[in-house]
């Protein structure tokens, strides 16, 4: 699927508003499978949204009445850390 | 008796859209130096299927390593904080998601301070506030301040912002996105 782009040049004010060339999604690709690659290598990202889910499933653990003891204390612990 | 100077104009503005069809990347090029920061405004949505947010990624003149991210979030009454070290991008807030209630849109705000220095001993920032809600119920709301910094950055201007969305769906038309200097 063609992506399309946006360039706002700030020194003239011109507007381009285009699809991406076959050449440029080629090397559009290229960029993001480094991109990928180098993000991979990265340590693991938790973005605020999902480590506010991660913190509801604790505290669901941690209320569990169901669940042993030092297994809530484990769970509040890592809510803290 | 002047009691009050002429207003001076502060902010200029150097580059603008409000999209009129889908876009992936929104890029702010040739970005002049001179102006103390540029401060750029976001009203977005994106076409991700969802019913949240889509992280907005930004990047400085094509750089893809080395941005530190801080934040505070919360999300009705949660309220987190914490830190992302070495991203790919600067983190730029959210952008709703189509699946969302019709008509919401995420408003980010981002300063830039100093970002045409090149002989300083500071790296580039950028300072985030934004908020939207993507429903009318609890819950619906979500609100983000953040800092990134680009590192080793002192000795580079930046001269192109690009916008996208992380999960590389496309920024909805009707999304607006303006940069202005500051004087």
């Amino acid at each position: 699927m063609m992506t399309t782009l946006l360039i706002i040049d700030c020194t003239t004010g011109e507007q381009i508003h285009r699809d991406r060339t076959p050449e440029e999604e080629v090397e559009y690709a290229a960029q993001m499978a480094e991109h990928e690659k180098r993000r991979q290598e990265l340590p693991p990202i938790v973005f605020p949204q999902e480590k506010a889910e991660l913190r509801k499933a604790k505290l669901s653990e941690a209320r569990d009445k169901g669940k042993s003891l030092p297994a809530r204390l484990e769970a509040l612990l890592e809510i803290m850390d | 008796m002047i009691l009050h100077a002429a207003p001076e104009t502060r902010f200029r503005l150097i580059g603008s859209s409000e999209l009129g069809a889908n876009t992936t990347t929104v890029t702010f090029a040739s970005i002049p130096g001179g102006y103390k920061a540029l401060w750029l405004l976001m009203k977005t949505r994106c076409t991700a299927a969802g019913a949240a947010n889509s992280n907005l990624a930004v990047n400085f003149n094509n750089d893809v390593t080395g941005y530190d991210n801080q934040y505070i979030y919360s999300n009705a009454a949660t309220l987190i904080s914490g830190e992302n070290i070495n991203l790919t991008y600067v983190f730029g807030g959210y952008s709703t998601q189509n699946g969302a209630v019709a008509d919401k849109f995420f408003t980010s705000q981002m300063l830039i301070v100093g970002y045409d220095d090149v002989n300083s001993d500071h790296d580039k920032s950028s300072l985030l506030m934004g908020g939207g809600f993507v429903s009318e119920a609890t819950l619906g709301g979500f609100f983000l301040f953040s800092t990134d910094v680009w590192r080793d950055s002192e000795a580079t201007a930046i001269t192109e912002i690009d916008l996208a969305l992380a999960d590389a769906s496309d920024f909805l038309a009707g999304s607006e996105f303006m940069l202005y200097g500051l004087l």
